[in-house]
């Protein structure tokens, strides 16, 4: 466990309960709308992330992942959530031809054992679907631009969800909106400092300031939005292979283009 | 996700062959008798993190935002969408031509697609551009169009422009553009497409809404929640999300 947890408190009244909980190296948000829900039900949420975090971190130097990466722990002997998502890993692997490679990126442990890129959506999706066990219907999870949205934040509103300009932090360069369950993952490195590697070159990518990908699933959709950013527009023509997810690309001279498909997520677009 | 027990079995193998592998490699990269203070673990904490273990102190009070130099979204991406209406359209179907050639690899053709012709012949009109429908739902088009002098409509009025055909190895590719009367280019058409089998049928459906592309314009809107990086406990502080989520601290259920 991390003991240096920082969070906002847990707001809750008959408007639902809100709460910002720092873990896994950023903000994770988590609004939800049904009225009268018990803080219990968050800090089910916010603990499952901890022990997430103390599972899967590369920075964590006796994780079960980096002990996995060192040769420590066997993956036979390592955990059914841990054999499970690298198991995910490898399928993504091999579906996206490499371009999404949890095996080969060197990670901050001294390994080349990361599965980041899909642990982030994976622990979301699960801590969704506690929340709609708990009895949860209208929420939205935000884990540092990865997305679960559940039902609708007002009755007579869907969930919006701002991608943001890759120029300015207080910008949005369009507006997806969610009218029924829907993930939303953004993978991007307008971060001063921050790259994604080609697991299949080893070189940084360069063709994308961001890659979102929509579709009814985050585990996939954060996964897929790691792949689209490193196979850059071509990812385009691979997503549009697969129905339920979609696509919307900015490219490092500030021009979107997206699948044919993305469209019906922005019934208001103004162009 | 895997139910049959042969595909897991399959599965299993390949992963440990993998994860053979990276430890082959990190024991190659920290040899047992290096000492704790060349781990690169210890030095790697400043690249971008994905998953980190706690989060880097908070930005100290008054800390400049990351960015120094910022330019006007609006105004840059306007001016942007300008330059390229005066490009010519010779400059898309190039980008168009490299596009089919990239996207082969991945497309295979239904047998029952093969033989239908279907490029795209949208009406050009002033329609957003991103409204054009994908090329298996639009009428068929025969004229085989080779090259394309410019045609320009009354003055006042939209001007429609064709793009010279462009020949790439699934045949020519020739787009119209539509200006306003401002010089903004309002539509891109794609008036001949290949189609000469499945293959290039499939490669239509995916590619030529490509070309339906846009210059970004910054919009501001109500939101309940922003998809970007904020990988950092810093890049979170400076956030839209941030905003968003103080707001809802409020009791306010959007921003705008």
């Amino acid at each position: 466990m991390n003991g240096s947890v920082a969070s906002l408190p847990v707001e809750t009244d008959q408007s639902g309960a809100h709460h910002v909980e720092f873990v896994m190296g950023m903000a994770v948000s988590i609004d939800i709308r049904d009225a009268d829900i018990p803080a219990s039900v968050i800090a089910e949420v916010v603990s499952w992330l901890h022990h997430v975090d103390a599972t899967f971190s590369t920075y964590i130097d006796d994780s079960p992942i980096s002990r996995l990466g060192r040769g420590e722990l066997d993956i036979a002997d390592a955990s059914d959530e841990v054999a499970g998502v690298l198991r995910l890993c490898e399928q993504i692997r091999v579906e996206t031809d490499g371009a999404f490679d949890a095996f080969v990126v060197p990670a901050p442990n001294g390994t080349t054992l990361d599965p980041s890129g899909l642990v982030k959506g994976w622990s979301i999706e699960r801590a969704a679907t506690m929340l709609e066990q708990a009895g949860c219907a209208n929420f939205c999870i935000n884990a540092g631009g990865d997305i679960a949205l559940r039902g609708r934040p007002t009755e007579d509103t869907s969930w919006r969800v701002g991608i943001r300009h890759p120029e300015s932090t207080h910008e949005l360069a369009t507006v997806v909106t969610a009218f029924g369950p829907l993930a939303v993952a953004t993978s991007a490195t307008y971060e001063r400092g921050a790259h994604i590697i080609d697991p299949r070159t080893g070189q940084p990518t360069t063709d994308l300031a961001s890659a979102t990908v929509v579709g009814p699933d985050l585990t996939i959709a954060d996964a897929y939005a790691t792949a689209m950013f490193v196979m850059g527009l071509d990812g385009l023509d691979w997503i549009a292979a697969h129905p339920d997810y979609d696509a919307y690309m900015i490219t490092r001279d500030a021009r979107a283009t997206w699948t044919p498909g993305f469209d019906r997520y922005r019934p208001d677009a103004s162009r | 996700m895997d139910s049959d027990p042969l595909i897991r079995q399959q599965l299993d193998a390949e992963l440990a062959a993998r994860l053979q592998r990276v430890t082959a490699r990190t024991s190659r990269a920290t040899p047992p008798n290096s000492t704790p203070t060349s781990r690169p673990a210890a030095t790697a904490r400043t690249t971008s993190p994905r998953i980190a273990s706690s989060p880097p102190p908070p930005p100290p009070p008054g800390a400049g935002p990351a960015r120094k130099k910022r330019r006007h979204p609006a105004r840059h991406s306007r001016s942007a969408a300008l330059a390229l209406s005066f490009v010519t359209t010779t400059g898309l179907a190039y980008a168009f031509a490299a596009t089919n050639n990239s996207a082969s690899a991945n497309v295979a053709a239904p047998a029952g697609l093969v033989g239908s012709s279907q490029p795209v012949a949208a009406p050009a009109t002033t329609a957003a551009p991103n409204t054009t429908a994908p090329a298996a739902t639009t009428a068929p088009t025969t004229a085989p169009a080779t090259t394309a002098p410019a045609t320009t409509a009354a003055p006042a009025t939209p001007t429609v422009v064709n793009g010279a055909s462009v020949r790439n190895r699934y045949g020519n590719v020739q787009v119209q553009a539509t200006f306003a009367a401002d010089g903004t280019l309002t539509n891109v058409d794609v008036l001949e497409a290949p189609s000469r089998d499945g293959q290039s049928v499939q490669i239509n459906n995916y590619a030529v809404p490509r070309l339906n592309s846009e210059a970004l314009t910054a919009q501001s809107a109500n939101v309940n929640t922003i998809s970007g990086a904020t990988y950092t406990s810093m890049g979170y502080a400076q956030s839209l999300q941030s905003a968003i989520d103080v707001a809802r601290a409020n009791g306010l259920t959007t921003i705008s």
